[in-house]
């Protein structure tokens, strides 16, 4: 088991409200990892920090041994481009771009040529069963496929991790079937994934569980 | 870079109507800043070549001089000034007895084209029933023509009648209109002050365009009015044309400290009417600032709409590793691209109302009379227009952008954005 992302006695205060409390976890390479835990419990803000978008009040984030420095914002802009891929419940497609162009966005800001980027951006989009729908804008799909444009999109640059916040949160329950799949099948080829959901039934699917109960960690 | 180059393309796309809008804002400024710049520069120009030329670039005259305590007040206030009285008076000239030693001295000068003596005075012009008074100005036809542009104002050209016919003068254009003369030929009676009158054969015209000069001046030869007023051989201004009229002012000091005259450089002649085209000029670039203020408005009212509206894509592409700086990029390359697009249309803009301008064909009074506008056709004007518009633009999509970049993802991911 190699160690991806460490946190050591991480706590977020925000105002006078502790959001984590000391949070001491592990997530190893090529492993699933599902947070669950009731509404408040401060899973979203547990993948912020881990997924470098929100900096601890206190502790430490250690990413494949790099002590995270959260005042070096070009760092953690460059980490996130090229090592991280997110995918939320609203998926945040930009409506203006067509899903291949979406899906292009995290490569060019990486450096790859537009014809590099659309090349990788086609073949995300036959692999997640989007064939034939490349130019069209993201209104012109349903929600389901609109989340695996946003998969496709967290993949695209190759990611050694993905943090999903609640993905199946706006699906049915056969689109959410399909994005489950989706995940898990990635998870084989080795990519590690760490999803927030509610839903148990989907948590049971995955290894590693987390519990959460106010701020803390409270199973495994 | 490309990345940020298909957004704002999106984004500007996304609003056609305001950014059209917007657009048509600077367009307009720009626009409006070219047009007034080359007509009124174009004006002011054209009044100070044609009064300054004809004029004269410096004038050496006899002058009941302002007292040295008025001007020193003027300048310092009425209670830091102490008057010496009874101190001796100065020796004090009041006409120009040495003039033939100072033409022949200046004409020699290396900055100095020409000298011309004047013999100036008021008088009565009669034709007819109608009578009009006149300032009479009596030149040597053959220095006056090297010392000022007179030739390109006499309509028929016939300056040398002067020389040949003593009684003979030439009149402005308007002064003849007042008087009922249209054409050449006729005869005048002009009165001078001490009571002299005698009979003048009109030869010639005077059109110079700048309408209380044309209104009021005869020319004629300088011995018959100082044959006239009684003062034979006698000049009270002589005129010079230098080579460069920017140095009017230093030549005159020199002038006058070299002869003990008092002398006056067609800056300070024309002081009235420069300060007056200074306001102009003010009035004018207020109001195509304010143009270019509200047009500014319209930029920075669009970027922060737009931002407003965008917050959902900026938080992603933020969450994308997209840095602060590439959102600053998109928003304000976005104000700067209608910035640009606005001052490419408005130079156009501008230069039609140029060529509309310039081909309408009226007459035009005021201080000046032409047939049509003056316009000074300055490149500099539209590379002005398109700099204000441009910076202007820039600073109004920059405090939207930049708040942009400061918006934190994880606020719009929790409100679900
Ligand atoms: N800006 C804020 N200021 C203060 N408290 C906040 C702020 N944002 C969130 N919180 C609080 O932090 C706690 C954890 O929120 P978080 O969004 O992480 O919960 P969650 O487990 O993801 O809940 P859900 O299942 O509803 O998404 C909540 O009690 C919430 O009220
Ligand atoms: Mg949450």
């Amino acid at each position: 088991m190699i160690p991806l992302l460490e946190l050591t006695g991480v706590s977020k205060i925000l105002g006078s409200e502790h959001i984590l409390k000391d949070i001491t976890l592990t997530i190893n390479e090529g492993t699933f990892t599902s947070i669950i835990g009731p509404s408040g419990s401060g899973k979203s803000s547990l993948l912020y920090i881990m997924g470098l978008l929100d900096r601890p009040s206190s502790g430490e984030v250690r990413l494949c041994n790099e002590k995270i420095d959260f005042n070096n914002s070009n760092r953690l802009a460059e980490i996130r481009n090229r090592h991280y891929g997110f995918i939320f419940q609203f998926h945040y497609l930009i409506p203006e771009l067509t899903l291949e162009e979406n899906i292009m966005l995290p490569m060019i800001k990486a450096g790859k040529t537009l014809h590099e980027a659309s090349e990788i951006s086609h073949k995300l989009i036959d692999k997640f069963g989007l064939t034939g729908k490349a130019n069209r804008k993201p209104y012109q799909v349903s929600g389901g496929e609109q989340q695996r444009v946003a998969i496709a999109r967290a993949m695209a640059n190759n990611p050694i991790v993905i943090f999903a916040d609640e993905p199946t949160g706006n699906l049915d329950s056969k689109n959410t079937e399909i994005v489950m799949e989706t995940f898990l099948h990635l998870n084989q080829e080795g990519k590690t994934i760490v999803m927030v959901t509610h839903e148990l039934d989907l948590a049971k699917k995955t290894a590693n569980i987390l519990q959460m109960i106010d701020g803390r960690i409270s199973s495994r | 870079m490309k990345a940020i180059f298909f957004l704002i393309l999106r984004l500007l796309l996304k609003r056609k109507r305001q950014t059209l809008v917007a657009v048509l804002g600077v367009s307009i400024g720009v626009g409006a800043f070219v047009a007034m710049a080359s007509l009124m520069n174009g004006f002011q120009k054209y009044f100070i070549e044609q009064a300054i030329d004809l004029n004269s670039h410096i004038t050496l005259k006899v002058k009941d001089e302002e007292k040295p305590e008025e001007r020193l007040k003027r300048f310092y206030g009425e209670d830091n000034i102490f008057v010496i009285r009874g101190a001796k008076p100065k020796e004090k000239k009041d006409k120009v007895s040495d003039h033939a030693t100072l033409i022949t001295r200046y004409e020699k000068d290396k900055d100095i084209v020409g000298v011309s003596p004047h013999l100036n005075a008021q008088g009565i012009i009669r034709y007819g029933v109608l009578e009009k008074t006149a300032s009479l100005i009596g030149i040597d036809p053959m220095l006056e023509r090297k010392s000022s542009v007179i030739d390109r104002f006499i309509v028929n050209n016939r300056l040398n009648n002067l020389i040949s016919d003593r009684y003979s003068i030439i009149i402005g254009r308007l002064l003849a209109q007042d008087l009922g003369i249209v054409e050449t030929g006729k005869k005048v009676i002009i009165t001078t002050p001490n009571g002299n009158t005698q009979l003048f054969k009109v030869v010639d015209f005077f059109d110079s365009g700048i309408t209380y000069i044309d209104q009021t001046r005869v020319y004629m030869n300088i011995k018959t009015l100082q044959t006239m007023t009684g003062k034979p051989n006698e000049v009270n201004e002589i005129v010079f044309k230098i080579k460069d009229v920017h140095s009017a002012e230093d030549i005159s000091r020199r002038i006058s400290k070299e002869t003990g005259y008092y002398t006056e450089s067609w800056q300070f002649s024309y002081r009235n009417f420069l300060q007056i085209f200074k306001i102009q000029n003010y009035v004018t670039y207020i109001i195509v600032f304010a143009i270019l203020v509200v047009s500014a408005f319209g930029i920075f009212n669009i970027i922060m709409m737009t931002v407003m509206e965008k917050r959902r894509d900026i938080a992603i592409l933020k969450a994308l590793g997209y840095e602060d700086k590439d959102i600053v990029r998109v928003f304000a390359y976005n104000g700067l691209i209608i910035g640009i697009i606005g001052s490419i249309l408005g130079s156009a803009l501008g230069f039609l109302i140029q060529e509309y301008l310039a081909s309408v064909d009226i007459e035009v009074q005021g201080i000046i009379r032409t047939k049509g506008f003056l316009l000074d056709r300055n490149p500099l004007y539209f590379f002005y227009g398109i700099l204000f518009a441009i910076v202007f633009s820039f600073f109004a999509s920059f405090y939207p952008s930049y708040k942009a970049s400061k918006l934190n993802p994880i606020d719009i991911f929790r409100s679900g954005g």
